[in-house]
């Protein structure tokens, strides 16, 4: 095939706005590890400034990542029975309920954090603590496990298992841990990295509910950037996309094996059967 | 193999079902299964065949007043998971996460019976049913009549007290239909164990079923052995339904009908207003000199099908009548024959209610 002018014309086109969004994050990085950024690379390559932002803000790291196990373990423990509880109630409530849930990615951040202030922000040891927090980010993000729990329930027939499971004598818990749990895997995975990746980058929240003494890592970066210099605010950057790119890649392949799963299986032909007695 | 436990009797008195939504899918049923029994129930679609069988596993309850009796226990308020039922649903409910032996192992495992025993008797179970080759692979890796013998295979393995079949060959085709309904016969009578199989097919529950329930409209129309069923049906629905049939209706005067095609001899019938229905297999073919030709019609259509031919005969009477001949005699469109149907072939339904337009049920190609 003959390439037109056209092609080269958008090709190029293509190529300038992934430039355009990438020569910061690239610019940032570098600067993370340069010597001197004015002076710029030809200073030399140093790991300082992330030596440094480890030292100073090594509490932001543990916390964000305290906070964001502890999201998911709250969202597993609560949202998975709660999606489940959903999708096999058959009222109109429950439908407009799960409607309701996708509400709080249009509420910002900034709301959620004004009105736990208002409803608990007087009780002081709840106020300075991480707890505090952490609620926040449950609330932020529990929808979306219960969505992509609830999701996969309703594409599978879980009632139908579950009465085959029940036939066979297993009682509710049983039936829950051995058979919908299992089957909703790919939905708790996907709602779980949803959850880990919102709780380690969510900002807007966070920034309301902390105290000096509960910075979260975006936070903390913020901070670094008004009051620190640029090679370590940069530094700080680099690490948080480490942080990020591990959960960002497990999402993508998360999702490719759920595509890949949802194709149905070759079916090999059947071996014909002589009889099942025998 | 034999089970250890042959099976319970079950019985069903005084059940009714009305679901939440105010639907009666049931009138209030009375129920009889012996130990050891294949029972059939037989209906159309929505008839009530499921809620009676979902009832007896305990996956639905009968309404204030009905009882449900596993031999001298009173189950009805047990939940499915105490009932010790085997179960085999229409779209066989197969664990997806679960392999195939580990689909066949899992009541045991709910049992808590020690991992040497479930290994061996899965293994057993596996290579009873043919299913030893695929032991590991994924359910979503087999096919239609795989998975229905996996199915069978979960649901015997635990001994149940009795085996319940929901339409478990209507998601297969006919061939495979046909090789498996042979499969289940054998099984369950090697098996010996009360058996309760649900469907709409009335060559299956034929086939299957040491008696035949059909159902109509939440109510049963008629239990008996397939053979009663089928000679002996006792109401309309009953004749229409199981298999096809030809319906004659018209005046008695001295043992004799009148149609428009000549006149049928009936012996057995007192003057007035009466039907008769003759099985299409039942109907001779006489020439048409022959002094039984007393009833006469032209062909319409044929259909040679193998072993016989099947012949829509017009002029008889205002719908086409259906009748089975040799499949070795050539008839062709527009043929005149005469017809004689012998007064004991003859199924006569007392009392009666208005013929209805579809009575003779399939009988038309068109
Ligand atoms: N869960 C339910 N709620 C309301 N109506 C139901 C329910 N299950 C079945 N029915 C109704 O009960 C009747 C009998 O249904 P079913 O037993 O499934 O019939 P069959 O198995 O003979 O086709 C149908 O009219 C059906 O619509
Ligand atoms: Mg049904």
């Amino acid at each position: 095939m003959k390439r037109t002018p056209s092609y080269y014309l958008q090709l190029g086109f293509t190529l300038l706005i992934c430039a355009f969004m990438l020569v910061p994050v690239l610019m940032s990085v570098t600067a993370g590890v340069t010597e001197n950024y004015f002076k710029g690379i030809s200073s030399g390559l140093t790991l300082r400034w992330v030596q440094e932002v480890l030292s100073i803000y090594s509490d932001t790291l543990w916390l964000t990542l305290k906070l964001a196990l502890a999201t998911l373990a709250v969202n597993l423990l609560v949202g998975v029975p709660a999606a489940y509880v959903l999708a096999r109630s058959k009222s109109r409530w429950a439908r407009l309920f799960e409607e309701i849930l996708v509400l709080p990615v249009a509420i910002p951040g900034l709301a959620i954090a004004l009105a736990l202030i208002i409803a608990y922000g007087g009780v002081q040891d709840l106020r300075t603590s991480w707890l505090f927090i952490l609620i926040g980010h449950v609330i932020y993000t529990l929808p979306f496990m219960v969505r992509a729990v609830v999701a996969v329930l309703h594409s599978i027939d879980f009632r139908q298992l579950e009465e085959g499971a029940s036939s066979l004598g297993a009682g509710f818990l049983r039936r829950f841990f051995d058979v919908i749990v299992p089957n909703c895997r790919g939905g708790i995975v996907s709602g779980a990295l949803m959850t880990l990746t919102l709780s380690v980058g969510e900002f807007n929240l966070t920034w309301m509910l902390h105290t000096p003494l509960t910075k979260t890592l975006p936070v903390g970066l913020a901070d670094a950037y008004a009051s620190m210099r640029l090679e370590i605010s940069s530094a700080y950057t680099l690490i948080f996309l480490v942080m990020l790119l591990p959960l960002l890649l497990a999402t993508q392949w998360n999702g490719h094996r759920r595509k890949a799963q949802a194709r149905p299986a070759v079916q090999t032909p059947a071996p014909v059967a002589k009889g099942v007695t025998s | 193999m034999k089970l250890d436990q042959q099976g319970v009797s079950i019985r069903l008195e005084n059940c009714s079902k009305t679901f939440a939504d105010g639907n009666r899918a049931l009138q209030p049923l009375d129920l009889e299964i012996r130990a050891g029994e294949t029972l059939v129930l037989l209906g159309p679609s929505g008839c009530g065949k499921t809620t009676t069988l979902r009832m007896i596993a305990g996956l639905e309850f009968p309404d204030a007043g009905g009882r449900i009796l596993f031999g001298d226990e009173d189950v009805t308020r047990l939940p499915i998971e105490k009932r010790q039922v085997g179960m085999v649903f229409q779209s066989y409910a197969l664990f997806p996460n679960m392999s195939v032996a580990q689909n066949v192992a899992y009541g045991l495992k709910v049992q808590k019976c020690a991992k040497a025993e479930i290994r061996q008797r899965v293994d057993e179970m596996l290579q009873m049913m043919e299913l030893s080759h695929l032991a590991e692979r994924k359910i979503d890796q087999l096919s239609g009549g795989q998975r229905q013998r996996v199915a069978l295979a979960r649901a015997i393995i635990t001994n149940p007290r009795v085996l319940l079949l929901d339409e478990p060959l209507t998601a297969l085709d006919a061939i495979l239909r046909d090789r498996l309904r042979a499969d289940i016969d054998r099984l369950l009578r090697s098996l010996g164990i009360t058996a309760i199989y649900v469907t709409h097919d009335q060559e299956e529950a034929m086939a299957l079923g040491d008696r035949i329930v059909v159902m109509d409209h939440g109510r049963v129309a008629q239990i008996g052995t397939p053979k009663q069923i089928y000679f002996q049906p006792q109401s309309d629905f009953v004749a229409d339904f199981i298999g096809q049939i030809n319906a004659f209706e018209g005046e008695v005067r001295n043992q004799w009908m009148t149609l428009p095609g000549g006149r049928l001899h009936c012996p057995h019938l007192a003057d007035g207003e009466a039907r008769v229905y003759c099985r299409p297999e039942d109907i001779e073919l006489v020439d048409m000199d022959s002094v039984d030709a007393h009833l006469q019609g032209v062909v319409e259509q044929t259909q040679f099908v193998g072993d016989r031919n099947r012949l829509w005969l017009a002029g008889i009477m205002p719908r086409q009548v259906l009748v089975e001949s040799s499949g070795r005699v050539e008839f062709a469109p527009g043929q005149r024959v005469g017809i004689r149907v012998r007064s004991e072939k003859m199924i006569a339904l007392e009392p009666r209610e208005p013929i209805r337009s579809e009575s003779v049920r399939e009988v038309s190609p068109c």
